[in-house]
């Protein structure tokens, strides 16, 4: 039958170990005033036990002792009785014999069966058993079947992350360091990894909590959970684990992760911990300007980055047009940034997938946090709802209507109004599966005082089922829907009152395997679906009195399937190489009404040769591709590693905008027989080292890009409620190259990243049917090309309380399309534009600096409080957010305007509880 | 202007305007800009203005003088243009057919040769009325017309005239110490004045037909209290018929010219007219667009009387003593005399004790930019 071995190791209150049947031999021993390690080397001479101990703790240490027919055990309880000496014995009769106790802080449980070999369906015991004093100690970790041990076979360890409160801990690092192994845990705390049998030491980080390291002998597979103590004494300790596991070790290229606890210390324009702001930081992300809703990745456009907020796809992630990012901050749990080598199983979007992922509600107690700031409040609450099942629930909101109140009276109107809500509840099936279910809900409303109002709102609901079949199987499906639409509004003149509304509703449907068979091999695969219902403007009149003519664009749908494939090899102990394959479907489906054209002359309404109606659910046409994704890692010298990837996207949904940023009246438009999907190509090398016992962390990474059938606008195109943007738009062809520099501290006082990127992103008209050619087909720099950029991120802290925090950031100004004259015409001045993006603004330089102050830390204490105060733009630089030239009474007058042209001073408090 | 606005209003919580202008090159090319159409039906005169594109930041005029401009008609005839005033040609009084096509010819003073695709006649349709209403204090004035069964696209022009009258009459003048009566001409020249303006915006439409059949396009508002809106006031109302070519270059034009630096403003564009070089330098580069087109005209009056206007505060007249005459009423002393009181000495000579006078704008309409010569329609 099965046989359970139930380890308990609880290290921090052992001061002796039972002794058991193998260690019962008796010996006799005399030592006077004798050096520890003298007498230890002394019973190793004597007995079978060997014994490990650091020799300049103990070789101070003098001690007598004096035994008669005593076990080990009984004898070494009389060495060490009243002196602060730990030891603990394993199976093989090892002895570790130390006097520290920082790294037995942990609370371990360890399961060993060999699931090669057993009954899967074996009924789950009680994770604390009768056997637990066994594993009390210092001692090494068995883990698997010891009958059936063939050292170097390969072996699958996995179990469960968590916290002191039982919450899973995601993305924290699993490593052995001495064999470059290493994997990351999942949303619920899960890992796998793949091990020779035998002894390793394993390790396992997460940023503010204490590490884990430990000794564990693998037998077999077998499976342990680990609990990490959060590290409240221990603040000057990791702060930034803005990568789990090393660049160094692991195998893609530009991944960056960013723990939440390090988001906090990033500072703001309003002092608030900011998810979107904090990636901006990273080498190779850019944006257009300080308020602006998006970001650009690698030369990719703001609509290129695919925003999952566990598995929803965010559209619009921006509050009050982009001062704050639309997440809350305190109930995320792991932010992730895939710049270059996207995993297969992500698609959809060109540039980069950003996984937001949150929390897992607290199991024990009800806890939760608060905060407020000048603009906005937040609370996070999260509990058990019973045994089995926890909830999160996190808001936001904003007053900033006060604000306005002070303004001059022509300001009083101004209404600004947005909140966000996210509710996670999780439910532990079994012992082997559990369902979450993400609801997101955002909603902004504000009219500045202008008459227009901008209502907008994200709406997400998804519910995830996660299984593990236990013989290194293990799946995850996803069900959803998001929804992202717009209204805004116009009713201050009755005859022009409006009403323009734009809808995206998506359901989706994932299904993922994550497959570890007993080799050097880690698979994925799976099938996603994703079907869009896009209804694309409607314009409506705004009152009776309005004159505006009606306009309802029929809804548009598409189906994308995709289906992938990825293998992660580890060759040899130097060589590994990921292989990946996306395939993707997409077809445009009916009902519809579509127009053909000439596909010789320009696309537009003269050219039109056919329209031709298709019914419900009829596929209209169909692209299909096949994108490779390829990472390799070899490791050139100890802690010396070269990579080399390769990365295909294809992305079937557009935004259409004829603005710079992401604005609250751009829509998305599906791929159809006249807009090509969107490709991407791109090829990155990089080279990662580990200096100073891996203090300092040095990457270099450059990368290559082409892009096709981005969409373009003709001259003066109209976008909205357009049934036809075929014939606004034109495709062009991109291409983008960089290299990006970094040097990051991930300990000790001073933490904090340094990155330097040189970047270009030039795109030309390629279309043949466009009829028009910005800058005569020539390439023309993009809109967010800045080719230097500079970034210095870092926090010191000065005692565990009392923290500071500084970000410096310097970039060439973005490109920006001025005239190159004024003419006049109809009795005024007008501007003569010509070559696109023909000049830039002054460059950005920027300092913000915060204090961060926790309150005490009193371990039984209920509340728990944290202050940032802090001063963003400290120099006060003008930094211009726009040139722009405009008419005044017929006269052509040239402004420069900056947003944040002094420095802006902020105050937040949190208070957790 | 929404998007303005909201940019202000972050400008006043933390932000700042400051004015730019370029210091480097922007290279302005040599650019002909042509506005105008061709102007069809019965008796009508053709205007067409040539200019140069000007740096950014200059505000003179660069007129293209002595060009030679012709309009051909398909079937060969051809009409001069003459220059009347600098950069400006006009034809004499035309009856082009509205049924043949038409092209514009260009041949400037450098011998560049320049013509505008051929155009067909848009026949404008009639205005039916411009009227006016009193809506928050101002006077709206709107043009109404009747749409086609199809979508059409209009551009208007109008010209505003108003009369203006002095706060005060001036019966005296102040010379070399004396207080000399002015002649009831040039009091009449000082008091009455007429004033005109062209608007600094195009205004265009584009009409659908599902959004009725009458087209109510307001042209522009006046405050009650304004100086338009004192005595008496016209506008001239001119309609004309585009095509969806001319409608959509226009557009661009005046977006380009509205951006409000948000970064929501669109991109602005390259303005690609239907005028091109045809002689071997086809490089040169021309602004415009030609179109030709039938007009309708309609004037409407507008009395003030009929408005119960908000009267206006007049200046402030003052009064002035003998020692104080000097200094209030010699040039440039700031004031002009409204009347003077006269006592006679015991030699029966009349001798100014006390003056009234006020800023010399407010006794001369001429100083607001009027003209004492009312126009010909008045």
């Amino acid at each position: 039958m099965k046989t359970h071995s139930f380890l308990f190791v609880f290290a921090l209150l052992i001061l002796s170990t039972q002794s058991k049947a193998q260690q019962q031999q008796l010996y006799t021993v005399k030592h006077e005033n004798r050096s520890i390690p003298y007498i230890l080397e002394n019973l190793q001479a004597l007995s079978d036990f060997r014994f490990f101990y650091k020799r300049s703790e103990l070789d101070t240490l003098y001690a007598s002792v004096s035994a008669t027919n005593r076990t080990i055990p009984q004898i070494l309880d009389l060495l060490f009785l009243n002196r602060k000496i730990y030891y603990a014995i394993d199976t093989d009769k090892n002895v570790i014999v130390t006097r520290s106790i920082a790294i037995n802080t942990e609370v371990v449980f360890a399961q060993g069966t060999d699931k090669s070999q057993e009954n899967l369906s074996a009924p789950a015991q009680p994770r604390l058993s009768a056997n637990a004093v066994e594993g009390r100690g210092n001692r090494i970790l068995e883990i698997g079947d010891k009958n059936k041990y063939i050292p170097g076979r390969p072996v699958q360890l996995s179990g469960v992350i968590r916290n002191t409160d039982r919450h899973p801990i995601q993305a924290a690092s699993v490593q052995v360091e001495a064999l470059n192994v290493g994997v990351a845990s999942d949303s619920l705390g899960h890992y796998k990894i793949l091990l020779p049998s035998g002894k390793h030491n394993l390790i396992i980080r997460f940023s503010g909590m204490e590490n884990f390291v430990k000794t564990i002998m693998l037998y077999g597979s077998g499976e342990l959970d680990i609990q990490l103590s959060e590290s409240v004494k221990n603040l000057e300790e990791v702060v930034i684990q803005a990568e789990a596991t090393s660049n160094v070790k692991s195998l893609n290229l530009g991944v960056a992760q960013i723990s939440p606890s390090f988001v906090k210390y990033i500072p703001t324009a309003f002092g608030e911990a900011d998810v979107l702001r904090s990636i901006l930081t990273l080498p190779g992300v850019k944006s257009i300007g300080e308020v602006s809703t998006g970001f650009n990745v690698r030369g990719g456009a703001a609509d290129q980055n695919l925003i999952l907020f566990n598995d929803a796809t965010i559209y619009n992630p921006a509050h009050f047009f982009g001062f704050f990012s639309a997440f809350n901050s305190e109930v995320v749990s792991g932010i992730e940034l895939f710049k270059s080598s996207m995993p297969a199983k992500y698609g959809g979007r060109l540039s980069s997938v950003l996984q937001v992922s949150t929390k897992t509600g607290n199991p024990k107690n009800l806890t939760g946090s608060a905060g407020i700031g000048p603009i906005t409040a937040r609370f996070n609450l999260e509990g058990p709802i019973n045994k089995k099942t926890t909830f999160v629930l996190g808001g936001r909101t904003t007053y900033s209507n006060w604000l306005f109140k002070l303004l001059p009276e022509e300001f009083e109107k101004s209404k600004a109004a947005f909140y966000d809500l996210t509710t996670i509840v999780s439910h532990q099936l079994s012992d082997a599966s559990s369902i979450t279910l993400t609801g997101y809900l955002s909603h902004d409303e504000s009219n500045l005082n202008t008459d227009t109002t901008f209502r907008y709102d994200n709406k997400n609901i998804s519910i995830k089922y996660q299984h593990d079949f236990k013989n290194g199987l293990y799946m995850a499906v996803a069900l959803g829907q998001d929804h992202y639409g717009y209204d805004n509004h116009f009713t201050k003149r009755a005859a022009e009152a409006y009403k323009l509304s734009f809808v995206n509703n998506q359901s989706f449907a994932k299904i993922d395997f994550t497959f570890l068979p007993q080799s050097r091999h880690k698979l994925s695969f799976g099938l996603n679906l994703m079907n869009y219902k896009i209804s694309p403007g409607q314009l409506e009149k705004g009152g009776p009195a309005s004159t505006i003519v009606e306009v309802d664009i029929p809804q548009e749908q598409g189906l994308e399937t995709s289906l992938y494939f990825s293998d992660e090899i580890t060759l040899t102990d130097r060589l590994s190489i990921e292989a990946g394959v996306r395939l993707t479907q997409f077809n445009y489906l009916g009902p519809q009404e579509v127009r053909y054209y000439d596909p010789s002359a320009p696309r537009n309404d003269g050219n039109a040769t056919e329209i031709r109606t298709y019914k419900n659910n009829e596929t209209i046409n169909t692209f299909r591709g096949i994108d490779p994704r390829i990472s390799t890692r070899y490791e050139l010298a100890n802690n010396l590693s070269l990579k080399l990837g390769y990365t295909s996207t294809r992305q079937f949904i557009h935004m259409i905008s004829n603005t710079v940023s992401i604005s609250p009246t751009d829509i998305w438009k599906l791929s159809d027989p006249n807009i090509a999907p969107q490709l991407s190509h791109q090829l990155s090398v990089g080279l990662y080292k580990d200096l100073s016992q891996k203090r300092f962390e040095i990457s270099l990474e450059a990368y290559g890009k082409r892009i096709r059938n981005y969409l373009d606008y003709k001259s003066g195109a109209q976008l909205l409620a357009n049934a036809h943007i075929e014939t606004e738009v034109f495709k062009t062809s991109g291409k983008a190259y960089g290299i990006e520099g970094m040097i990051r501290k991930n300990s000790g006082k001073l933490t904090g990243w340094l990155g330097y990127t040189f970047s270009r992103t030039l795109i030309k008209t390629d279309d043949i049917q466009a009829g028009e050619k910005i800058n005569k087909g020539n390439y023309y720099p993009a809109n967010y090309d800045k080719p230097h950029d500079f970034t210095l991120v870092a926090n010191e802290k000065f005692t565990r309380r009392f923290s500071t925090s500084m970000s410096m950031s310097y970039s060439t100004g973005r490109p920006i399309t001025i005239p190159i004259g004024v003419f006049y015409y109809g009795n005024s001045q007008k501007t003569l534009y010509s070559d696109r993006n023909g000049y830039r603004l002054p460059d950005y330089f920027r300092m913000d600096l915060s204090i961060n102050i926790e309150g005490n830390h009193k371990v039984n204490q209920r509340l728990h409080n944290y202050w940032t105060i802090g001063a963003y733009n400290l120099t006060g630089r003008k930094n211009p957010y726009s040139i722009y030239f405009t008419s005044e009474n017929g006269l052509i007058k040239g402004y420069k305007l900056s947003i944040f042209g002094s420095v802006i001073p902020f105050v937040n408090y949190t208070i957790k509880f | 202007m929404n998007k303005v606005r909201y940019i202000i209003l972050l400008w006043l919580i933390v932000g700042c305007r400051e004015s730019f202008i370029p210091d480097f090159e922007t290279g302005v090319d040599d650019f002909l800009v042509v506005e105008g159409f061709i102007h069809a039906g019965t008796k009508r005169v053709t205007t067409i203005e040539l200019s140069r594109v000007i740096p950014l930041g200059q505000q003179v005029r660069n007129p293209e003088i002595r060009a030679s401009v012709s309009i051909e008609a398909e079937d060969g005839d051809q009409f001069y243009l003459t220059e009347t005033d600098r950069g400006k040609y006009q034809t004499d009084s035309l009856s082009l057919p509205v049924d043949k096509k038409y092209r514009l010819r260009i041949i400037t003073r450098d011998a560049a040769e320049y013509a505008s695709e051929w155009v067909s006649v848009s026949i404008t349709t009639a205005i039916n009325d411009v009227t006016w209403s009193i809506t928050q204090s101002q006077v709206v004035i709107s043009v109404q017309t009747t749409a086609p069964n199809a979508t059409s696209f209009y551009k208007w022009d109008f010209s505003e005239t108003w009369e203006l009258h002095s706060d005060y009459q001036s019966a005296y003048y102040y010379e070399f110490g004396e207080f000399k009566p002015r002649s009831p001409e040039e009091m009449n020249r000082m008091y009455f004045c007429w004033r005109n303006a062209r608007p600094n915006k195009l205004f265009t439409l584009s009409h659908s037909p599902l959004a009725g059949e009458t087209i109510n396009y307001p042209l522009t508002q006046i405050f009650l209290n304004s100086e338009r809106t004192s005595v008496r006031y016209s506008i001239m109302v001119e309609q004309r018929s585009l095509t969806e070519a001319a409608y959509n270059y226009l557009q661009i034009i005046e977006k380009n010219t509205s951006i409000s630096g948000s970064l929501f403003d669109p991109l602005p564009s390259e303005v690609q007219g239907n005028i091109y070089s045809i002689n071997e330098n086809a490089q040169a580069k021309v602004i415009g667009f030609m179109g030709a087109s039938t007009t309708d005209y309609k004037r409407i009056f507008i009395l003030a009387n009929d408005l119960n206007p908000i009267p206006n505060a007049k200046c402030p007249a003052e009064t002035f003593i003998l020692s104080q005459f000097e200094s209030a009423f010699r040039l440039g002393g700031g004031y002009m005399p409204i009347s003077v009181t006269f006592v006679r000495d015991e030699f029966f000579q009349l001798n100014p004790v006390q003056a009234t006078g006020a800023a010399p704008y407010c006794l001369d309409c001429r100083l607001k930019g009027g003209s004492p010569v009312p126009p010909d329609f008045w």
